[in-house]
């Protein structure tokens, strides 16, 4: 093995990061080697001194204007957890409430298209009431008391015309 | 009337449930608790001042950005420091202090470098106190390559193995190994050097 290999094998024994055959392999080269146990000792001292004395450092600033900087990039950004769970919420909700919106939509539509009350030509006293019915056949019926007229005017298919028209020739 | 909360009585895995939930308050809490440490970190690898307070506080506000990815595996303050290394690391990199092909690298892989700087004795060290130690160390890191002390770092002060070390500086592990070995060498003779100026050893 080279020399700046050997080396570097006894600096990984003393980081612990051999295998256990490797550093039994290592061990047994410092063994007969004196140049080898000095350095691996030298090096175990050197580790020891730079891990243990980092230098403790004080910011070079106050901590309240170091926290105004802070604040400032994070201000109105919420934690990505939290963003995220709102923006899953708001994604849940919209794939469930878009199909509801579209058939409200679509009622309003509908709603909106009812025909109005026809233009008779007949100028009504106050007193008067329009009455709309739903069944199977459309009716819709205008009273107005005051007037003494009622209109009722009827809407069904061809088949319930074909219906009636059986019962009333029975 | 509502009683407003002493943070600094709160202990951290509620502040961190806090500020996870948002809450601004917790979040100011751990920077107090923590800030020196991280500015710390940034500076044993940046070595200038207003470098390591802006990386120092861009990690804070990506530590809170990712706040989501933060599990309790390892503590609070690990976490940070790794958000702000890796800042540091790739600032050290956009100013291309992280160079590849430097002489310096190759000599490394050949080895001249090693076999020509004899590894120091630095028991006389124990003679000076704490405080004196660590400057003497400090200035000594202050004179190695960003490489070499961006290796030291990570190794000595955020306790990575060599392949974490080789990922995070897009490198191979035998590079690690050698800068490492270099930069242990290079920092005992150098605080060698102090000491026999200051005649504490002959």
């Amino acid at each position: 093995m080279k020399e700046n290999k050997i080396e570097l094998k006894i600096q990984a024994l003393v980081d612990a990061e051999l295998t256990e055959s490797e550093a039994e392999q290592m061990r047994e080269c410092m063994d007969n080697d004196v140049r080898l146990q000095i350095l691996y000792a030298q090096l175990i001292q050197t580790k020891d001194l730079i891990s243990k004395h980092e230098m403790p450092r004080i910011l070079p600033e106050s901590g309240d204007f170091y926290w105004t900087k802070i604040a400032q990039e994070i201000g109105g950004v919420e934690p990505a957890n939290q963003g995220s769970n709102n923006s899953l919420v708001i994604k849940w909700l919209f794939r469930r409430l878009a199909p509801l919106l579209g058939i409200a939509t679509i009622v309003l539509l509908i709603t909106l298209q009812q025909p109005s009350v026809p233009d008779l030509g007949i100028e009504f006293k106050s007193d008067h009431e329009l009455e709309l019915l739903d069944d199977d056949i459309e009716v819709m019926t205008f009273n107005s008391i005051d007037d003494s007229i009622s209109i009722v005017w009827l809407d069904y298919s061809m088949d319930l015309q074909k219906d009636y028209m059986e019962l009333w020739l029975d | 009337m509502r009683k407003v909360p002493d943070y600094s009585a709160v202990d951290e895995p509620r502040l961190v449930d806090g500020a996870k939930s948002g809450d601004m308050q917790s979040f100011e809490e751990l920077v107090s608790r923590y800030r020196d440490k991280v500015y710390t970190r940034a500076f044993s690898i940046m070595r200038n001042e207003d470098l390591a307070v802006d990386l120092s506080q861009n990690a804070w506000v990506k530590a809170w950005q990712r706040l989501a990815q933060f599990h309790g595996d390892a503590s609070f303050a690990t976490w940070l420091n790794r958000i702000v290394t890796n800042l540091c690391l790739d600032e050290l990199r956009r100013q291309k202090r992280l160079r590849t092909d430097s002489i310096e690298e190759i000599e490394e892989a050949t080895g001249p470098v090693e076999n020509r700087m004899e590894i120091q004795d630095v028991d006389p060290i124990a003679k000076l106190n704490q405080k004196e130690l660590r400057e003497r160390i400090d200035d000594a890191m202050d004179k190695l390559s960003d490489n070499h002390r961006a290796v030291l770092v990570l190794y000595e002060y955020e306790h990575l193995e060599y392949k974490e070390i080789a990922d995070q500086m897009d490198t191979s592990i035998g590079t690690v190994m050698s800068r490492l070995f270099y930069a242990r060498k290079k920092l005992a003779a150098l605080l060698g050097e102090e000491l026999k100026r200051e005649g504490l050893i002959e």
